[in-house]
């Protein structure tokens, strides 16, 4: 660890704090983690980086989160800054704190939308719903019956009745849930 | 409608106690009557066989013979009508906790056996094997196999270290602190050091029986792992007891070390080898399905006997094999028998509870007491003293690796909680004499200490609770948005985790901490509900998956085919919901005939059916007023909200929610056919008209 946190610069540790909020602790601690996933040693992360942990192989949205990733860095690598910022947006949120623009509910909440729309409209269109929910629920249920979980869900949240799930839409269908703790993870000082 | 229920019921249950008072009565006489003849024949025996010429006796009177079960019975009996009674007025429950109740009863009765001394005492005290073989399981069974279990396996990480941590600190702390308040003369009583850590042993922790009727949820949890613990810590100390108090040596300081862990270990072990084995059994019987709830009880039930034949924790073992046939046994059996055997758990758990509490206020009136002001205050201070430091450390601790925090009011009601209750003067009443010569003392503080948790305790922690506004959980309607959304956000959080965790300590640090974003809803008020998934941020650990893909095969019946039920299960709630809606509307204006003249009345009430046509069916809709008053149809609605069961299995179509205000069925406005039908299947409603 020691040796490749020096290729980690004092500049770039300052700059990733200001944009991320995490402490230079926590920052050398995922930058070993970075490292530890780069098995090739080239100081980005392809799609293959990605799939090789197990908690990916079992976890039904496994795709959907690598993808998340690269929508991020919006090309075929991820490096370390990149890594970060998605990162970022799962850091818990403190009340008292100045509000870092990457880990606000609304931040959250939009990390989430994009990993439904695919497509990138700013729509949750029926078929993408489906989609996921075919991810989650499994192969055995009928699609007629996954239809209409779908229908029945886009209805309840639809307000102007356009047959899509909006940025908006959805922001109002999770106003009851505590999305800044589930969408939280305490990274170690 | 409810009000003229009230008013007859209001008449009806004093009606009842006036009965079961008449019939104690009756026992109190035959008893004193029974008595006496006996003796006298006896002596007079010569004498009586010249001057008495016996007459053939149409009625004899033999109460000896079904004394015990008899007076059991109506023990039960009388504590339940004034359950009845104590909840028909409706401000009662809200100030007192059932226990309360319960205590204020067995004081009567005891008082009312000791002024009309009838009885030995003898008969009426509680014996060690009765209460550990009989009363105890059935509490414990109930609370392994009802609490929910996504809860407890996601807090486990601070449950135990609660229950571990803190029941230790409170047993030492208490212990060490009395004894030493006896050695400083501040106690006008010598008490050995271990003396003094049986007794905090016993008082240390809370009580299931006592605390489940003020909270319910979460702290069933703790309470249970607590209990656990404690009696292992008890027992430990009267080992330790045994021995005396200067004969201790270090090689039995560390035998007694290994005993802890050997105790939970194996206690664990047989717990899980027994539940397995009973859920395999469930996986064969198709052509005996009455016999399931047999296996289940019984199966459990050997399992604590085994362990109690090696002195392993058995509670631990009746716990988990509890949990491990909910888990699984629950989809092989028939719906019936997972009714039967969630109901009848309860009965039981009910009735030791009822028979536990009695007891303790039969034996505030009857028992000789050894009342020492000094050590009773002291043991006072001292237990509040030690629960609030531990509480306070621990979570101090904890909260540094939780997302959620506890909060102060969270730490608060645990600390505040805390009441002992049945169980920890059941444990007092069976010390032995001779190894703890203190033993009138205790059980007079224990008695004490229990009276003021009880009632003070009890009866303050709600409003102190409402003035502090802990937020209540309200009425938890999910919608189908809340539950796939959560569920996404579960599985995407479980991911990025894969991503983040660092090293193994900081693996097994989040483990611990139950680093889980998870959330302890303060249920102040309210029956333990049967907490959904949702409620719980369950992310998909590496156990599900093993466990779907291959202990789920080996163990169950069928293979589930769903792989993440919940989303289902709240779709089939609230479409059911929409129907029953959709049904209640319709039939505001019309005036029709009761529906139960017309359906065929059953005795089964699952196999009484009524079913709502949605679009695009074929059948004739139809209006049909279902008298909303009626209870039969909201029981069946309401049952099958509150069984949990694979209601997958049975959803062979899906009909597309009616929208909201727009009906579906069309109102017809007139009387129903004689011959239509009503159908309910598992999840939807429809009417057929042949």
């Amino acid at each position: 660890m020691g040796a490749r946190s020096s290729m980690l610069q004092e500049e770039e540790i300052s700059e990733i704090h200001k944009e991320t909020g995490f402490s230079s602790n926590q920052i050398v601690r995922l930058y070993s983690r970075f490292t530890n996933l780069d098995k090739s040693d080239q100081g980005f992360l392809r799609r293959a980086d990605f799939l090789r942990i197990p908690e990916l192989a079992i976890n039904p949205l496994g795709d959907r989160i690598v993808h998340a990733f690269f929508q991020e860095s919006g090309g075929d690598t991820v490096n370390f800054r990149q890594f970060m910022r998605v990162l970022a947006r799962f850091r818990p949120v403190k009340k008292n704190t100045q509000k870092n623009k990457l880990n606000d509910r609304e931040e959250k909440l939009k990390f989430a939308f994009k990993m439904y729309d695919l497509d990138g409209d700013n729509m949750i269109s029926r078929d993408e719903l489906l989609n996921v929910l075919h991810m989650m629920v499994g192969a055995n249920i009928s699609d007629e019956q996954l239809g209409s979980i779908a229908d029945r869900t886009i209805m309840e949240v639809d307000l102007d009745k356009d047959g899509y799930i909006s940025f908006e839409e959805f922001v109002k269908a999770m106003e009851r849930v505590d999305v800044e703790q589930k969408m939280s993870i305490r990274f170690l000082n | 409608m409810v009000i003229k229920m009230h008013n007859r019921t209001h008449t009806l249950w004093p009606a009842a106690l006036l009965t079961t008072i008449i019939l104690f009565a009756c026992y109190l006489s035959l008893t004193s009557a029974q008595t006496s003849p006996p003796s006298t024949e006896f002596k007079d025996d010569n004498v009586k066989k010249k001057n008495d010429s016996v007459r053939y006796q149409i009625i004899t009177v033999n109460f000896p013979y079904v004394e015990v079960p008899y007076v059991i019975c109506l023990w039960i009996l009388l504590a339940s009508v004034a359950k009845i009674g104590f909840h028909l007025y409706d401000k009662l429950p809200h100030i007192f906790p059932e226990s309360c109740l319960l205590i204020i009863l067995g004081i009567v009765v005891g008082m009312t056996l000791f002024y009309t001394e009838t009885a030995s005492m003898q008969q009426y005290t509680l014996d060690a094997n009765t209460f550990f073989l009989f009363l105890l399981p059935p509490i414990v069974f109930d609370a392994g196999y009802n609490i929910p279990n996504r809860p407890l396996f996601n807090n486990i990480g601070t449950i135990l270290t609660f229950a571990v941590v803190n029941t230790l600190w409170n047993t030492f702390g208490i212990g060490f602190a009395l004894w030493g308040a006896s050695y400083m003369g501040w106690i006008n009583r010598e008490i050995g050091m271990f003396s003094c850590c049986v007794f905090s042993a016993l008082i240390s922790a809370v009580d299931p029986v006592a605390v489940l009727a003020i909270f319910e949820e979460i702290q069933v949890n703790e309470i249970l792992y607590i209990i656990v613990f404690r009696r292992v810590m008890y027992r430990m100390m009267v080992g330790f007891t045994a021995i005396g108090d200067h004969d201790v040596e270090a090689v039995d300081y560390g035998a007694g070390i290994v005993q802890f862990f050997v105790v939970i270990v194996g206690g664990t072990m047989i717990g899980i080898v027994v539940g397995i084995i009973g859920v395999i059994i469930t996986k064969y019987t198709d052509h005996v399905r009455i016999l399931e709830p047999l296996f289940v009880f019984v199966i459990c039930y050997i399992g604590y006997l085994s362990s109690e034949i090696i002195g392993l924790s058995s509670i631990l073992a009746l716990t988990f094999s509890g949990v491990i046939m909910k888990h699984y046994s629950e989809n092989n059996v028939a719906k019936k028998s997972a009714v039967t055997v969630k109901y009848f758990s309860k009965m039981m758990a009910t009735i030791s509870e009822t028979i536990i509490f009695m007891f303790l206020g039969l034996s505030t009136v009857t028992d000789s007491h050894d009342f020492q002001l000094d050590f009773i205050l002291f043991s006072v201070f001292f237990c509040l003293f030690f629960r609030i430091t531990g509480v306070i450390i621990l979570s101090a601790f904890l909260n540094r690796y939780r997302v959620i925090r506890m909060s102060a009011i969270d730490q608060f009601i645990m600390a505040y909680g805390g009441l002992r209750g049945g169980v920890a003067f059941c444990l007092a009443l069976l010390l032995n004499k001779s190894v703890v010569p203190e033993r009138e003392l205790y059980v007079t503080t224990t008695m004490v200490i229990i009276y003021f948790t009880v009632f003070i305790q009890g009866t303050t922690i709600k409003p102190i609770v409402n003035a502090l506004k802990v937020e209540r959980a309200g009425e938890k309607d999910t919608s189908m948005n809340e539950i796939i959304h959560k569920r996404f956000i579960d599985h995407l959080m479980a991911g990025i985790e894969g991503y983040c965790r660092q090293s193994w300590t900081q693996f097994i640090l989040q483990q611990v901490s139950g680093n889980r974003p998870c959330q302890i809803s303060h249920h102040v008020t309210g029956p333990l509900q049967n907490v959904a998934p949702i409620t719980v941020c369950l992310k998909e650990t590496r156990f599900d998956y093993y466990n779907t893909k291959y202990v789920k095969p080996f163990l169950l019946r069928e293979k589930p085919k769903i792989r993440d039920p919940s989303i289902l299960r709240t779709f089939t709630k609230l479409s059911v919901q929409d129907a029953k809606a959709a049904v209640r509307e319709m039939t505001r204006d019309s005036s029709v005939p009761n529906l139960s003249a017309f359906a065929k009345p059953r005795a089964n009430m699952f196999s009484r059916r009524a079913t709502i046509a949605g679009p695009g069916s074929h059948d004739h809709s139809t209006v049909v007023n279902l008298n909303s008053s009626d209870p039969s149809f909201t029981n069946i609605a309401a049952m099958e909200d509150t069984l949990r069961d694979p209601m997958t299995e049975h959803m062979s179509s899906v009909y597309p929610p009616p929208l909201p205000h727009t009906h579906t069925c069309k109102p017809n406005g007139s009387l129903i056919d004689t011959h239509t039908r009503i159908l309910v299947t598992g999840n939807s409603y429809r009417i057929f008209h042949p």
